[in-house]
């Protein structure tokens, strides 16, 4: 379940920003931040209470995610865009699917509302939104990225540029926040009110760490929370890395190895598989204490969900177990890595050791 | 004088040697993705590699095409998720009686005429021309 706070004041400063007084022009919105921030969280808020004013509207979640993933990715996304738009997408015999083009020739003409979630690259925008033509007057076009200076490379030939900043949430909405996820009400439980706010300051207003520290410490008693609480203390600027791995090493030992193979290999894949899976690696595997952690999500198909920074945490656990020699770690999930362990791993060592 | 540097250099190499055959043969690799964003092409990689992972669970290869098949896999894998398997048949010792899931899809592989895994490639001798190298 998604909690929403503090984004009713935000929703009023972009929708300042969309103009929708000026039907003539395409505009396009980037909402920036870091990872964790909670721009998706916003950008799907912002589409459900705007999308019935346009005549199509398309949300493309993971654009950077599915884009990398294949050759093929953004042509499948460029597909998804069409067929959420309503329009058809199968080619007529002998025709090969036009990319960009065939959007321009199906949309060009369209009020529509397109989001971008997580652009970190000019390509996906140009096979995506290439152009101020290939959207009809009135149309606005929202990404969201990590890369602050995105759009300003991507002029989308003169269309009008808008740039929203997601800061941290301040103090009162991230204990609100913190509540709902470890109390399942806005206001804290009777006797953790100190250790809430304690809580609290550890996640510097960083929607994610807010979730999964609160998921972390829910159900445990005041004494748990404090041991739980010195762990939090210790990290270094409370970087959102370690914030995530503590939730990971309170995991039972099998739980962390089932964790582990997630991160690295089935990251999106149908849970019912990956269960079996695991389930012949004599993991025991279950679902529920990683949703509980709210570390995994199991999203409307059944598969596998997990924020990118979770699964950065998992591999960089991995990556500890032997920073040097990859013989040595329990997971290869880099292509690099693996080619050079089936080709001259030997030749390393003894590079190394001479 | 420089018979002793000779002999230190000598047992120096000697050392590296036992190292990596240590190394070597105590992998603790239980799982493996490959998954460029493009479409890759390996050459000359060490066919036996994975004869030493023994506790390789997961092996994942998709977009990489592989020269050579290789001489060997672990028995101990659950699954074996390898997109265009490079041979027409398995190394003849494989036998993963714990595999819950193949996925071969556009692989060579023929499972009505099995035949005979040619190259075994010795361990040893392959190490030790890669010292002399």
């Amino acid at each position: 379940m998604e909690h929403i706070v503090g984004l009713d004041s935000r929703f009023e400063m972009v929708k300042q920003l969309l103009n929708f007084e000026s039907p003539d022009s395409v505009l396009m919105l980037e909402i920036f931040g870091a990872g964790g921030i909670g721009k998706t969280t916003f950008a799907v808020d912002i589409y459900n209470k705007i999308r019935h004013q346009f005549e199509a509207a398309s949300f493309l979640a993971n654009v950077r995610e599915k884009s990398s993933k294949s050759i093929k990715g953004l042509e499948d996304l460029q597909k998804t865009l069409l067929s959420e738009m309503g329009e058809e997408t199968e080619p007529m015999m002998g025709s090969t699917f036009g990319g960009g083009f065939d959007i321009k020739r199906r949309l060009g003409h369209k009020r529509v509302l397109l989001v971008l979630d997580d652009v970190n690259s000019i390509n996906q925008l140009e096979a995506l939104a290439g152009g101020r033509d290939w959207f009809g007057s009135g149309s606005r076009i929202i990404i969201t990225t990590r890369d602050k200076s995105l759009v300003d490379k991507h002029a989308m030939d003169g269309a009008k540029i808008e740039k929203y900043k997601m800061e941290e949430l301040n103090d009162h909405d991230s204990l609100e926040l913190f509540c709902l996820h470890a109390f399942n009400k806005s206001n804290p439980e009777e006797n953790f009110e100190g250790d809430s706010s304690r809580a609290v300051s550890y996640a510097k207003g960083v929607p994610l760490a807010l979730k999964v520290i609160a998921s972390n410490l829910k159900g445990g008693s005041p004494k748990d929370w404090e041991m739980e609480l010195e762990k939090y203390k210790k990290i270094p600027n409370a970087e959102i890395q370690g914030i995530l791995e503590i939730s990971y090493l309170s995991l039972f030992e099998l739980d962390q190895k089932s964790f582990l193979d997630i991160a690295c290999f089935f990251k999106g894949e149908r849970w019912e598989y990956v269960e079996r899976i695991l389930k012949a690696c004599g993991f025991f595997p279950s679902i529920r204490p990683f949703v509980m952690k709210s570390l995994i999500n199991i999203d409307e198909n059944g598969c596998l969900d997990m924020h990118d920074l979770i699964q950065d945490m998992g591999r960089e656990v991995v990556r500890k177990e032997s920073p040097l020699n990859l013989g040595d770690r329990s997971r290869l999930c880099s292509y690099e890595e693996v080619i050079e362990v089936l080709k001259e791993n030997l030749v390393r060592n003894l590079n190394f050791l001479v | 004088m420089c018979v002793f540097w000779y002999y230190i250099l000598n047992m120096y190499l000697l050392l590296t040697l036992f190292i990596c055959l240590y190394i070597q043969g105590s992998s603790k690799i239980e799982g493996i993705i490959i998954d460029p964003p493009a479409h890759e092409e390996v050459y000359n990689w060490r066919d036996n590699a994975f004869k030493k992972m023994e506790n390789l669970r997961i092996l994942i290869i998709r977009n990489t095409t592989f020269s050579t098949a290789p001489s060997c896999l672990p028995n101990s894998l659950r699954l074996l998720d390898w997109k265009g398997y490079p041979s027409k048949s398995f190394p003849t010792d494989f036998y993963p009686e714990r595999i819950v899931d193949f996925k071969l899809p556009h692989s060579s592989l023929m499972l009505e005429k099995p035949f005979k895994v040619h190259t075994f490639t010795n361990q040893f001798r392959s190490l030790k021309t890669k010292l002399v190298f």
